[in-house]
């Protein structure tokens, strides 16, 4: 709790992610098996890639979380207790689960794994807390609805782990508490299957003016100091389906505030600039709805198309030679020579160039990269590791 | 099986003469999705009045830590009175009731999350001695939960289903954003299907505009000895509800046959829906149909 130092939670879909996001500073991940997690429709792992996954973080000592978080029909029990059994065996750390009667199986039979409450419980209050508690469940993960002073409540009485979300989709309605998607295209959203109907569009009788109700996404930069300072164990990222440039640049930056916060460098300035590549990198605005107040109207959108596309990324790092000083790199979105590109790393360096040269895999020069995952080498004056994993942004402000 | 009514702040006399006796009333300032509430005097009132019905309290809000002591109050005095049962969708409740040994039952009402037998059978032996079943599982899911718990089940068998509930104020915030002074509290939207929602103290929600309307499935039901059949007039004509309520009745004391109440529904109420009794929800989709 308050002394120990903040984790920061990443989602990883699959393996490429996962290594991504701890690579990037990430100190635990929150994975889906093929089964029982609430994105079905994720890549997802499966048993022998957990147990791979358990081995890349563990090396780091870092930690993997398992979803088991869905609302179980009487047909997903079968079979779950087998799988519970083997993931355990893989190595997992915690489990992420929201059903109280497996909440208690776990507990009763695997006392050394963690089991940390989902958000689909809407969890609230201290009452609510104390009755998962008597359950063995070892951490918290509050409802987003929850205030700072809510939060700092909670913890200050119940003396339990609590993890909040700091970073992404936020859902509109509680969550648990929303079948729209059941309701309008068939598909669960209480085992995985959620076709997010929060940012459908709909007709009314009486006004021309579309009815929504989609949500801005959430972002907490401004108020990591205060998350730790309040005792909160855990700041957790959504985004299980999000690319490799999203995760490695959001873990990238909230490593960089948390780490100053604990070395005492934390300025309005980091701040302001991570805040600067977080809405880069962002496809919807963002607010911080709750923590501060009651979510009002402006934590909405109304209009059109919420998403907006993005192409800073680049390419990603496959190998440096120092020797010869050629960056290889897998491309992502078309640029130019000439055009002003940022290369960040996943030790937190960032180097800043105008790029002169470009090369295809052949070794022929040339003047744009226009082809996606094309392999292609940039000349670099820098004379140090850069390890595969970095990735190639436009430099922005 | 029992019929139970969402009372509507009608004359519980007009519901008696169908034989109902049950109720369930949605308690004022600790409960949310009932388009009418009832305050604690209220019901002590109704109580006095019709010694021989039996209510079921719903105090189905999300409650915080600010709240609870309230909380704790109001189960003390519903502890006093002789109701059936209190539906809870926060878990402080059955917390509370442990800690404070009160002699209340319960009903787990979590609206989307009461799917299966192992869960259902887990707060029964908490103590939770009702299970106010999901809309979104099947009849068989339903039989099958019926059959392997010992708690005591109810299911809507007619009415504006819920599909979701937000701390949000989703109707002030829309009208907010288009400028528009209006208050309303009820928006009728639609997209491929009619839907409704309902703004209220504690947040918005959203119901199916189709009337859930199965007679075989009631009947189906009865024969598997559910313990408890709701009928939730939220959003209905108080005639047309009591029309309906008739149907059930003549086809529960087989006064009606099946192939006439399906007559008289087809000429009423034409516009219904089964719900998902007979339709599995999917999560997983094949990968091209992304």
């Amino acid at each position: 709790m308050k002394n120990k130092r903040i984790e920061l939670l990443s989602p990883a879909g699959d393996m490429e992610r996962l290594k991504i996001t701890l690579l990037y500073g990430a100190d635990a991940v929150y994975l889906g098996g093929k089964k029982y997690g609430l994105r079905a429709n994720a890549n997802n792992f499966s048993v022998e890639e957990i147990k791979e996954a358990c081995d890349f973080a563990h090396n780091l000592e870092k930690r993997v979380y398992l979803t088991l978080n869905i609302v179980f029909h009487n047909e997903d029990i079968e079979g779950v207790y087998q799988y519970i059994d083997e993931v355990v065996k893989a190595g997992i750390d915690a489990f992420i689960v929201s059903d109280p009667f497996i909440i208690s199986y776990i507990k009763e039979n695997y006392s050394n794994v963690e089991v940390h409450l989902s958000t689909q419980n809407s969890t609230t209050n201290t009452k609510a807390i104390e009755f998962f508690k008597s359950l063995g469940v070892n951490r918290v993960v509050l409802a987003r609805e929850c205030s700072k002073n809510e939060i700092e409540a909670i913890i200050k009485k119940e003396q339990i782990d609590v993890e909040v979300f700091i970073h992404g989709a936020m859902c509109t309605f509680y969550s648990g508490r929303c079948a729209l998607s059941n309701y309008l295209t068939n598909r669960d959203s209480n085992r995985g299957g959620c076709s997010q109907v929060c940012r459908f569009v709909f007709d009314t009788k009486e006004y021309d003016q579309k009815f929504t109700v989609a949500t801005k996404d959430l972002n907490m930069a401004n108020y990591i100091k205060d998350l730790i300072e309040i005792g909160v164990c855990s700041l957790k990222v959504e985004g299980r389906m999000r690319s490799l440039y999203y995760l490695a640049t959001v873990i990238g930056s909230y490593r960089k505030i948390i780490d100053a916060y604990y070395d005492g460098n934390l300025t309005d300035k980091l701040i302001e600039e991570q805040n600067l590549i977080l809405s880069r990198v962002a496809n919807r605005e963002t607010s911080t709805h709750y923590f501060t107040k009651e979510a009002s109207w402006n934590d909405q959108y109304y209009t059109g198309r919420q998403e907006m596309s993005n192409q800073d990324f680049l390419a990603i790092v496959l190998t440096y030679d120092r020797s010869t000083h050629l960056l290889t790199i897998s491309e992502r979105n078309y640029f130019d020579v000439g055009e002003k590109i940022e290369l960040f790393t996943p030790n937190k360096d960032v180097y800043v160039f105008t790029l002169e040269h470009l090369y295809n895999e052949q070794g022929d020069e040339i003047t744009c990269a226009r082809h996606p995952e094309e392999i292609l080498k940039i000349k670099l004056d820098i004379d140090k590791e850069i390890p595969k994993y970095s990735m190639l942004r436009r430099k922005v402000g | 099986m029992e019929k139970v009514v969402v009372l509507q702040n009608k004359s519980i006399d007009s519901y008696i003469q169908y034989g109902i006796h049950y109720f369930i009333l949605g308690l004022e300032h600790y409960s949310v999705s009932y388009s009418v509430v009832y305050s604690l005097e209220k019901i002590k009132e109704i109580l006095i009045n019709y010694p021989d019905i039996q209510l079921f309290v719903a105090m189905n809000r999300t409650f915080y830590d600010e709240e609870l002591e309230q909380v704790k109050d109001v189960l003390n005095e519903l502890s006093l009175l002789k109701i059936k049962g209190v539906l809870f969708y926060d878990l402080a409740i059955l917390e509370l009731k442990k800690e404070l040994n009160l002699s209340l039952d319960l009903v787990w009402n979590q609206t989307h999350m009461v799917t299966n037998k192992n869960t259902c059978q887990f707060y029964y032996n908490k103590g939770v001695k009702y299970g106010y079943l999901s809309n979104e599982i099947t009849l068989e899911e339903m039989i099958e939960i019926k059959k392997n718990s010992n708690i005591k089940c109810m299911v809507l068998v007619l009415g504006y289903p819920i599909m979701a509930h937000s701390k949000r104020k989703l109707l002030n915030n829309y009208f907010t954003f288009m400028g528009n002074k209006a208050s309303k509290k009820r928006l009728e939207i639609k997209n491929s299907g009619d839907y409704l929602v309902t703004e209220e103290q504690y947040g918005t929600t959203i119901r199916s505009h189709t009337l859930l309307l199965d007679f075989e499935a009631f009947l189906t039901l009865e024969e598997n000895e559910f313990d408890y059949a709701i009928f939730d007039e939220s959003e209905m004509d108080h005639e047309l509800f009591l029309s309906l309520l008739e149907v059930y009745t003549k086809l529960q004391n087989k006064t009606f046959c099946l192939e006439e109440a399906k007559s008289w529904q087809e000429k009423s109420v034409p516009n219904i829906w089964s719900g998902f009794f007979y339709k599995k929800t999917i999560y997983q989709v094949k990968k091209d149909e992304k």
